[in-house]
């Protein structure tokens, strides 16, 4: 008796059962769709914000450069099609870095040195859920903000190193202004500047040329990180330096970067002396004019030995350099933005864009 | 005994389609980061050719294992996934353009104005399914099968104004 009535238990019990489990399988399958789709309107956000900030640090003005960060983020895919441009909204505003999290971006003050994108899909259709719910879509937002940094890494071209107290130091977001000419750069010991190999080890006239940028013959220079021993050496090296006012005169090449470090690692008895000294920043240099590369016992530097096809001052290709006490170059500190690399350096005058926390 | 076995099969089925549906999405969240990684990484490449109007290095834009987007991709996606995904790098001109043909970059000074510079990094393949007992979906090569992935991903190219 007790038996018959127990009878058919197993499948009520697994009818319930069953509903709660699709219940669950349905859930868990649409929390991980919309964390998916989640991801993909965050990565149109960062590229939203980060189109805005870059477009903005090549010149652009504040309109054109929201509207440049809303092109690069509706061109990104989320939820299986194109973001929708009207999606994508931009604010401009200041970010600093050193107020506290959440209270770094502030949206609309001055002076605008940052954006804000946000990115928002509206209708985002449910898969399961609609089983057991009557709304049939959710929204997805998303927002990244875009601010300027100075970068902790970067590719050197030109193998010397500035120390610190000879160069302008600014913050991120600083507005970046070309600083006048410094007095001869003159890599010896107890001077502002050591030449180096940009990396362990040291390096000749010839090894040097290779670090330079590719339009004056080199490799393009080699990536050097905040952190680095970079060895220092002096001397003449005319014939790097020779090369140098080549490249400055017959390819137009007037900007370098180069490692920044600590005056102390190269003053006093440290001098440039083969000894190591730690990478603390980058700059980059500008050599206005050939005549800014000074030789000892001065004398007359064919480039046509090194780019073929050089006028020169006088047509022939040919310097007649005067003699100079000692050699060296005439530099000036410039602003480089949009250098990519990662942010967190000190602000020797080179600019990137990093993705900051608000 | 019959229904306690059809419970247990139906029970097994629904709780295996949750696993391999969980396990895809978490595929696709690792793939579709690494694909923003790598675009952002190639954006951002400092380098570029000379005389180019912001080309990238050859290095960057051809596929293989000294390419080093690529394989910074390849190195995020390892941990869920070690099979064999397509990773191609290319720049565009206006959003429009996808990977792995995009648009080559001219030669300084016939830069013109681009639209809307951007560097892109396309993820694609099969990535088999964790559980198949059905044998259902895409060949993926070497006897599995799986689901077809192709994710694009585009940043600002940071060295083009």
């Amino acid at each position: 008796m007790r038996r018959r009535r127990e009878r058919g238990f197993v499948l009520v019990a697994a009818g319930i059962m069953l509903i709660a489990v699709v219940a669950v399988v349905a859930i868990a399958i649409e929390v991980a769709r919309l964390t998916h789709t989640a991801t993909e309107v965050q990565v149109a956000a960062d590229a939203s914000a980060l189109g805005a900030a870059v477009a903005s640090a090549h010149g652009a003005t504040e309109g054109s450069a929201i509207q440049a960060g809303r092109d690069v983020g509706s061109t990104n895919f989320a939820n299986g099609a194109k973001v929708p441009r009207e999606g994508v909204s931009i604010q401009p505003g200041n970010y600093d870095p050193t107020r506290a999290v959440g209270d770094k971006f502030h949206g609309g003050d001055t002076p605008h040195n940052a954006f804000k994108a946000t990115v928002t899909l509206t209708d985002v259709q449910y898969l399961t859920t609609m089983l057991i719910s009557s709304q049939a879509s959710t929204p997805v937002q998303k927002t990244a903000v875009a601010a300027p940094d100075c970068p902790s890494d970067g590719v050197a071209n030109f193998p010397m190193t500035i120390c610190d107290s000879y160069l302008t130091e600014g913050q991120p977001g600083q507005q970046c202004n070309d600083q006048p000419r410094l007095a001869q750069v003159t890599p010896t010991g107890g001077q502002a500047a050591c030449w180096t190999s940009l990396g362990t080890g040291s390096a000749s006239s010839s090894t040097f040329a290779a670090l330079l940028p590719q339009v004056c013959g080199g490799n393009g220079g080699v990536d050097v990180a905040v952190g680095n021993p970079i060895e220092l050496q002096n001397g003449a090296l005319n014939s790097f330096l020779q090369t140098v006012q080549c490249c400055v005169l017959c390819k137009d090449q007037h900007k370098f970067t180069v490692p920044v470090v600590q005056c102390s690692d190269i003053s006093g008895s440290n001098g440039c002396n083969g000894q190591a000294a730690t990478v603390i920043g980058l700059a980059t240099i500008n050599i206005a004019s050939y005549q800014d590369v000074l030789l000892t016992g001065g004398g007359t530097n064919n480039c046509r030995n090194i780019y073929s096809g050089c006028t020169g001052p006088m047509g022939d290709g040919k310097i007649n350099n005067v003699n100079s006490p000692m050699s060296g170059i005439y530099v000036n500190q410039t602003c480089n933005t949009g250098t990519g690399g990662h942010g967190g350096g000190r602000c020797f005058g080179e600019s990137t864009v990093i993705l900051g926390q608000f | 005994m019959i229904e306690l076995g059809i419970v247990v099969v139906v029970f097994a089925m629904l709780t295996m389609g949750a696993v391999q549906f969980g396990h895809a999405f978490m595929v696709l969240n690792m793939i579709t980061h690494a694909a923003r990684d790598g675009a952002h990484t190639a954006a951002s490449w400092a380098e570029r050719e000379a005389n180019s109007c912001g080309r990238l290095p050859a290095a960057v834009t051809t596929a293989g294992a000294s390419n080093p987007v690529e394989q910074a991709v390849r190195t995020e996606i390892t941990t869920v996934y070690a099979g064999s995904l397509n990773v191609s790098v290319c720049q565009g001109n206006d959003g429009t353009e996808a990977c792995p043909s995009g648009v080559t970059v001219p030669d300084a000074p016939n830069c013109g104005s681009p639209a809307n510079p951007v560097v892109m990094v396309n993820v694609s393949g099969c990535v088999p399914y964790l559980l198949n007992v059905l044998g259902l979906g895409t060949s993926c090569g070497g006897g599995q099968r799986g689901f077809t992935v192709n994710r694009t991903v585009w940043f600002r190219d940071e060295k083009r104004a």
